[in-house]
């Protein structure tokens, strides 16, 4: 009874492979990721972030390629470290946040009625709350010492919402459908139609809805370090990275400390955003060019 | 086809740009050596290259050019957090460099008596002071009429109230109190304690022209400013009970004082406007107004040169190596230039609420068994030469003594600082007894438990390369120290947060700068009277040593400068605080700005009343 999933991902890759911006953005995206996670795998992270006295500010030269920081450590081994930490909180935070997401929309959309109704109010209620005022909130008022303390903050506040109400008008569509009402006369329990019947048919949606988040979270994390209200100290990031520009005369003659950073961040942005702008395409059917 | 083009368009124009920056950046990789050539600063005892970097920079400017009429001086003051805002009464309330520094424009915390260039009592103010050893009084003796901004006459009367203000029983301030001499004023204590009506020792003669203090030791420090000397407008606060004068409109609002500029506006927090007193005692200023306001420490430099400021409080030595030649400001050796120390403190006794006193607690947790050999250790581990040189290009540099330069004279230069010495740190810890180590390879307490340090650290621009920099050094000899909350803090709360000594006092150490002034008697920072002595460190040692300096006796010079080498040796051997960093303080004057002095002992001859400025606006780098 279930949708072929096989030739449907198969029409998917298709329409993916068809577009030459997200097979760029993706080959792009994984080669970063690899970079970033198996250097950063055999990278003595202390030794990376050990400060250098003579060695600061230095431009770019055969020593560091991408000069040095004000600590005088190394541009290229601090940035591999700061983005390693930034996608695994963009990671960190997009997967939880929609497993938060998955499980509230299935159970909206699948009882719908009144359970719907009154969880809907609460979820919209939570929706309304200015994101990142609370997140400035919550951190001073908490001062999470760890990474994992403040990717929580984010999931709390931001991470569920949007996610569930995607997935929860998808499983109202769902829901009312003859598989669905076929399954509950054979006796099937509710749980196991809602995990292993409809959530299926949603997973591209999933996958596109979870792609473009990741991006977003990707540019809060930024944001937010950028202003110095992100992950503690001690902890490189790429936002923390970016914000030795709040420094005019840094900006404009250490350029090699903010700008490879800088450039990071927006290649990673872009290449997700146009992966996900592909899956998001493709997985609708009405979309598709083919 | 389009998009990527675009994309790819985009890339190669970062790289572009990334690239004609390295072409650039070839030449600013040398701009370290370039300082070090500028300054040629050489690396020897702190003091020489004190006197070597002053000599870089000129004291004093002036030129022939006329004052245009109607401008306005741009002033800013660095700060990372909030200014707290006390701008009136100051001598008695004032907190924060800010604070101070204003005083000195509205003339809520002048000194009425000018200073010499030893920084003592000196002649030319509107009052002088003159020490009679052997009456032990000091007799104070007003020359100039002068007018409060609100047009009352200013008196010795005055100052007489002041004293019964500084000393009340209910004046939350105690640390102005505790500075210099105050306490040996003849009668002070029987009135804070309440068995008084007045101060005996306070005698008001010839019309309120003339106060005679009478003390009951006459230290020889007196004569640095040791008592206080400027007045706050009886007429105003005679009406406010003590205790709320700190939070009444007079301080904190509608200041008055009787300096070279009027109080005109307050933006709380952020900025003030102050505009010209035409009947100042030493002459109307040239300056028609002037605007203070905050800059945050990032961006002050950068603020300088697009002329938004004719003049900073002070300027960051880390950002003259990015503004090594300005064309539109220049730099003078700032009048704070040996005032300055950076120093770790060491959270070591309590604060006694009902005696308002520093207690010894022996409970705390940096004094468990082998507590001294660990701060010793902490002392030795931070390689601030090193640090220092290459990022401040010997405009800050280690601290050659426990007194600042100001108090060169004082000094025991035999008394022994803590060296850069990982090796002597470490066998200092493994001798005694922080010899287990944890999982992480960080040592654990003589007693088996697990040692970790907790630090208060300010936030600003600096706060993360401080934290790299200290936790580094410490995790080398096996110390872990984490910070408070495990974040760095507004400046505001730390105080806050040192001062209340709440029950839940974790903090053990803490990171500062600060400037002392004239008075070398260490009792206003680290006494056991001085609530802004972070440590908390008293012991009867202390108070012994501390009480000798307040007497008649130390008038004999051998005598005095043993007193001051025993407050040395008994620093370094109890260290409860340790010294980190002495500065050269730079002064940053937009070019316009005419007639500007910084050495002491040139007021009145020289002030904010003197200040030209030759142009309409800043001018623009």
């Amino acid at each position: 009874m279930n949708v072929n999933s096989t030739s449907h991902f198969h029409a998917m890759w298709r329409e993916i492979r068809r577009d030459k911006l997200a097979i760029i953005g993706l080959i792009l995206f994984v080669g970063i990721m690899l970079t970033v996670y198996v250097w950063g795998f055999f990278l003595n992270e202390q030794e990376a972030m050990r400060m250098d006295f003579r060695n600061m500010n230095r431009a770019p030269s055969a020593a560091h390629i991408l000069g040095t920081d004000d600590m005088g450590r190394d541009m290229v081994q601090l940035m591999v470290i700061a983005a390693r930490n930034s996608l695994n909180i963009s990671f960190l935070v997009t997967i939880v946040g929609a497993s938060i997401g998955i499980l509230l929309g299935l159970v909206m959309g699948f009882y719908a009625g009144h359970v719907d109704n009154v969880m809907m109010r609460i979820v919209n209620f939570w929706g309304m709350i200015p994101g990142i005022m609370m997140i400035i909130l919550l951190r001073s008022l908490l001062s999470p010492a760890t990474i994992w303390g403040f990717s929580w903050i984010v999931i709390g506040v931001f991470g569920w919402t949007t996610m569930t109400f995607t997935i929860r008008v998808m499983a109202l569509r769902q829901g009312r459908l003859d598989y669905v009402s076929a399954s509950k006369t054979l006796g099937t329990p509710n749980i196991v139609i809602m995990f292993r019947e409809v959530l299926p048919n949603l997973v591209s949606i999933l996958t596109s809805g979870m792609t473009l988040v990741l991006a977003g979270n990707m540019g809060l994390e930024t944001g937010l370090s950028f202003l110095g209200l992100g992950l503690p100290p001690g902890t490189p990031s790429l936002g923390g990275l970016l914000s030795v520009a709040r420094n005019l005369s840094t900006m404009q003659q250490r350029p090699w400390q903010w700008l490879p950073p800088a450039l990071l961040v927006f290649i990673l942005m872009l290449c997700i955003n146009f992966v996900g702008q592909a899956i998001n395409r493709s997985a609708d059917a009405k979309k598709r060019s083919v | 086809m389009k998009k990527i083009l675009m994309l790819l368009t985009v890339i190669a124009l970062g790289l572009a740009v990334l690239a004609a920056c390295r072409t650039e950046g070839d030449t600013n990789g040398e701009a370290g050596q370039d300082v070090r050539a500028v300054l040629d600063i050489p690396v020897g005892h702190p003091l020489e290259m004190l006197e070597a970097a002053l000599a870089h920079f000129p004291q004093s400017y002036d030129n022939d050019l006329a004052h245009v009429e109607g401008t306005t001086f741009h002033w800013g003051l660095l700060s990372s957090a909030a200014w707290p805002g006390i701008i009136g009464a100051s001598s008695i309330f004032a907190q924060a460099a800010l604070d101070i520094n204003v005083a000195g424009l509205l003339g809520t915390g002048s000194s009425l008596i000018a200073g010499t260039s030893m920084r003592t009592f000196g002649e030319g103010g509107v009052a002088t002071a003159t020490p009679d050893v052997n009456a032990q009084t000091l007799t104070i003796e007003q020359h100039l009429e002068v007018y409060w901004h609100d047009g009352m006459p200013l008196t010795l009367a005055d100052l007489y109230f002041t004293f019964h203000v500084l000393a009340h029983p209910e004046n939350p301030n105690v640390t102005r109190f505790n500075e210099g001499s105050n306490r040996l004023i003849t009668g002070i204590m029987d009135y804070r304690n309440g068995y008084a009506e007045r101060i005996s020792g306070l005698v008001l003669s010839d019309d309120h022209r003339t106060l005679t203090i009478h003390f009951d030791e006459f230290p020889p420090t007196i004569i640095y400013f040791g008592v206080i000397t400027a007045p706050i407008p009886a007429h105003i606060f005679r009406d406010i009970p003590v205790r709320y004068m700190i939070d009444s409109d007079p301080v904190r609002s509608n200041p008055i004082g009787w300096g070279p500029f009027i109080f005109e506006n307050l933006v709380p927090g952020e900025a003030m406007s102050a505009v010209r007193n035409p009947n100042y005692v030493f002459g109307a200023p040239y300056i028609e107004r002037i605007n203070v306001r905050i800059v945050s420490p990032d961006m002050a430099a950068d603020a300088m040169v697009a002329g938004e400021f004719d003049s900073l409080d002070t300027f960051r030595n880390l950002d003259f190596e990015l503004h090594m030649n300005p064309t539109n400001f220049r730099y003078l050796a700032g009048g704070e230039s040996g005032r300055r120390y950076g120093f770790v403190t060491f959270r070591m006794g309590h604060w006694c609420f009902d005696t308002d006193r520093n207690l010894p607690g022996p409970g705390r947790y940096i004094n468990r068994p082998g507590g001294r050999a660990l701060r010793q250790a902490m002392a030795m581990a931070p390689d601030f030469s090193t640090m220092m040189f290459y990022r401040y290009h010997g405009l800050t540099f280690p601290a050659g003594a426990f007194l600042a330069p100001w108090h060169m004279d004082f000094m025991d230069l035999t008394v022994p600082m803590f060296p850069h010495d990982l090796t002597a740190a470490n066998r200092l810890l493994d001798e005694a007894g922080f010899t287990t180590r944890d999982a992480e390879g960080y040592r654990n307490w003589p007693d088996g438990q697990r040692l970790e340090i907790i630090w208060a650290q300010m936030e600003g621009p600096a706060a993360e390369f401080y934290y790299q920099f200290y936790t580094q050094a410490w995790r080398d000899i096996g110390v872990r120290v984490s910070l408070w909350e495990g974040t760095f803090h507004d400046q505001n709360r730390i105080w806050d947060y040192m001062d209340f000594d709440m029950d839940d006092d974790v903090v053990d150490i803490w990171t500062g700068a600060w400037s002392v002034g004239a008075n070398p008697n260490p009792s206003g920072v680290w006494g056991p009277g001085a609530d802004w002595n972070a440590s908390r460190h008293t012991s009867p040692e202390w108070e012994a040593i501390l009480a000798r300096l307040d007497t008649t006796a130390a008038w004999d010079e051998e005598y005095l400068l043993q007193i001051f080498s025993d407050i040395q040796w008994y620093k370094y051997n109890n260290i409860f605080y340790f010294p980190t960093s002495w500065s050269m303080v730079l002064l940053p004057l937009n070019n316009r700005v005419a007639n500007w002095e910084t050495r002491p002992g040139t007021f009145p001859q020289h002030g904010w009343h003197t200040v030209r400025l030759t142009a309409a606006t800043p001018y623009r780098g």
